[in-house]
């Protein structure tokens, strides 16, 4: 699967969206407070981190997930169907 | 006690023995005062230090575990290290959408089949 980073057309799922937002401008957020000396933005930095590991992690875990259920789809469907043909050429 | 401790101006003028211990009993008084103080304030700084360091420390360690779960995040520093990723969250919702538009693209000629007898 191509790895290539690109807009879709497509309205993205609302949750997805909000979560992805939220969690880059935490991310921005971040950079200026890691120069700093408080000790309160730092407790704040290292959560926003542990926040940010967790959900990467939850997003390579829900990518397996749906890889594994993809490829038992794939092996059930038909070599000569034309559904087969509809997938290639959206793959190539 | 200091009306005690006056001394008339006759005797000022040749320091008595016991006058000479009572400066010495002073000095040695201020002196276990002031260690003391600063002791104290040693030990505060030292605490404080300790505690920043922990939360360095921790916020360190957050960041190694983020550079281990980001391809190639181990050679990049602070700011690269956030850029990418983000980079690599949107990457992997865009792989999310993907496979789920396929799942149910198969998903669907299954119940197509269903339906037809095939």
């Amino acid at each position: 699967m191509s790895n290539r980073r690109s807009r879709q057309s497509s309205s993205a799922p609302r949750i997805s969206d909000n979560q992805m937002i939220d969690l880059v401008s935490k991310l921005r957020q971040i950079l200026p407070e890691i120069g700093q000396r408080r000790r309160s933005d730092k407790a704040s930095a290292s959560k926003v981190l542990q926040e940010t590991c967790n959900y990467i992690r939850n997003l390579n875990r829900e990518v397996d997930n749906l890889s594994e259920r993809l490829s038992q789809l794939l092996e059930s469907v038909d070599e000569d169907s034309p559904e087969a043909a509809v997938i290639r050429s959206l793959l190539m | 006690m200091e009306e005690t401790l006056a001394t008339p101006d006759a005797t000022r003028r040749s320091l008595s023995p016991s006058c000479s211990a009572t400066v010495k009993s002073r000095a040695a008084g201020f002196e276990r005062r002031t260690k003391r103080r600063l002791s104290e304030t040693n030990a505060s700084v030292r605490e404080d230090r300790e505690e920043a360091e922990e939360e360095e420390d921790e916020v360190k360690e957050k960041i190694e575990a983020l550079q281990r779960i980001i391809p190639g995040g181990a050679a990049l520093g602070v700011d690269a290290l956030f850029e990418e990723t983000a980079g690599y969250i949107l990457s992997l919702q865009c792989q999310i959408k993907t496979i789920k538009v396929l799942t149910s693209f198969l998903q669907r000629i299954d119940q197509e089949d269903m339906k037809f007898g095939g």
